[in-house]
């Protein structure tokens, strides 16, 4: 999360990184990468759903937005951010339109999709992350705590209702949220510290 | 999007389950693009979701199998041993997706009628809210409607304070004036009329005043002047109650009588002023008409 001060920074890095890669700065071009690249894959994965695809997409919107700052740089380069957000949604939208149009002309709409994505890594990761939350959830002492998480995050409810059932004020809401995420933060880089400690055979 | 935004509006949880409006969605992914400490929340929030979403979905089928383990023991070998192990075996293939659904059928009703009820909840809830509402909408309408009589009996106060205010300092000037010595000192000399033209014709000796306020004297000249104190009485014209009256007039070395007034005292009209002598029966009249100048 970022301040005032530290956003006013950030619009001031953006213009620098536009005018240097304008000048043809290749540091500057995998500054760029690596500055968005972690959150615009995120963002794409949880658009399309689909890593591999999300991969693509990624690769595809930096292409474009590199070419279009070296040839013509960005009329507002403070908003480099928006810009980059816009050029990966419209490569999204675009590929999802392909693909619909794809799927009407072969007939081929009936016939179930096989997921991209290796289905047993996932399933793996989901079962380590399972073990996470349970071990979270036991070292909540409170049980209007635990089920208040459950509540959130599995029923879906909304934070008034939770909270007028459960008699709590917002504040100890978002503590106990709060908590959650850190306590589970802790957790899962423990995990992946005992992980790397297992010998390779 | 400021830190504080993020946290109270619980964004980064809200997004991660889909429940942020499309445009705030979007204003959120510019932000995060660069922003390394959300990523870390929402990825770990992510992992952290993901984890509860499975225990929801073990919880569910160890439920199911719970169900499924409570069959009957099987005893006995040979070829009907063997068949009613096979259809035990057969039903227990068959049998889960069976069990699982009506299961899930069963989660469905409670949750069902968990929500009807939750719903109901609500709509009673509701209901007190706008009973609640209503009282409060009357007596705010009622506070209004005694503000606003207050308002204008306050303007009423006001206004007639003004008048009282405004009446008051006439007053004062007029008393200050009174006080003051009076240079030129209006003296209106008035003849007796005969008693016959009395009523018949307008007066026709004349008192003019000037707009100012101020004193005047009316010298009254008596035909047979007699010492001794005289009575006199002024009426306005037609009336039958006097304005004024003495009983201590004396004649001064002139023989007339001498009577001040103060102009305020005297409104433009007709007047007529009886004198009676002391030892007369007969009594004088003065006629006159008060002219105020504009």
């Amino acid at each position: 999360m970022m301040n005032e001060e530290a956003k006013r920074s950030e619009a001031e890095i953006a213009a620098d990184l536009v005018e240097r890669i304008r000048a043809g700065d290749e540091e500057a071009e995998s500054e760029l990468v690596n500055r968005y690249s972690r959150g615009l894959l995120f963002m794409l994965k949880r658009q399309s759903g689909d890593p591999e695809l999300a991969r693509d997409l990624h690769q595809d919107t930096f292409r474009i937005v590199l070419l279009r700052l070296r040839r013509k740089g960005l009329k507002e380069p403070g908003k480099l951010g928006g810009f980059i957000h816009r050029t990966a949604r419209n490569l999204f939208i675009g590929d999802y339109r392909k693909a619909v149009r794809r799927k009407t002309e072969s007939g081929l709409d009936q016939v179930p999709q096989i997921p991209n994505s290796p289905v047993q890594l996932q399933s793996i990761v989901q079962e380590e992350e399972a073990v996470l939350v349970r071990s979270l959830i036991d070292q909540l002492k409170s049980d209007r705590d635990r089920q208040l998480l459950f509540r959130f995050y599995i029923a879906e409810e909304d934070k008034q209702s939770i909270c007028a059932d459960l008699e709590l004020d917002h504040l100890h809401f978002n503590r106990v949220i709060f908590r959650a995420r850190q306590r589970f933060k802790e957790l899962y880089e423990r995990h992946q510290r005992r992980q790397k400690m297992v010998p390779v055979r | 999007m400021t830190d504080e935004q993020i946290e109270q509006q619980q964004i980064i949880d809200r997004y991660l389950m889909g429940n942020l409006p499309p445009q705030e969605a979007a204003r959120f992914e510019e932000h995060y693009l660069s922003c390394p400490q959300c990523m870390e929340q929402l990825e770990m929030g992510e992992k952290m979701l993901r984890g509860f979403k499975a225990i929801a979905v073990e919880e569910t089928t160890e439920a199911a199998s719970k169900r499924l383990s409570g069959g009957r023991p099987v005893l006995g070998m040979g070829w009907r041993g063997v068949l009613t192990i096979a259809a035990v075996l057969a039903g227990l293939i068959v049998l889960p997706p069976v069990l699982l659904f009506r299961h899930m059928g069963t989660l469905d009703d409670q949750l069902r009628a968990a929500r009807q009820e939750l719903s109901r909840t609500r709509q009673s809830g509701e209901r007190d809210r706008q009973y609640l509402q209503q009282e409060l909408d009357q007596t705010r309408s009622d506070l209004a409607g005694q503000q606003q009589a207050l308002q204008e009996n306050q303007a009423q106060f006001d206004l007639q304070l003004a008048q009282e205010r405004s009446a008051r300092s006439l007053l004062s000037r007029d008393l200050a004036q009174a006080f003051q010595p009076q240079a030129n000192t209006p003296v209106f000399p008035l003849n007796p009329v005969r008693s016959a033209a009395i009523g018949v014709t307008g007066p026709d000796q004349i008192v003019r005043l000037s707009s100012r306020p101020e004193w005047v004297v009316l010298s009254l000249e008596l035909e047979s002047p007699q010492s001794g104190a005289h009575q006199a009485s002024l009426y306005r014209q037609g009336a039958d109650r006097p304005l004024w009256q003495s009983s201590e007039l004396l004649p001064n070395y002139m023989d007339a009588l001498t009577v001040s007034f103060h102009s305020s005292f005297l409104q433009p009209g007709d007047y007529r002023l009886q004198v009676e002598a002391p030892s007369s029966a007969a009594g004088t009249s003065f006629t006159f008409r008060v002219i105020r100048d504009e």
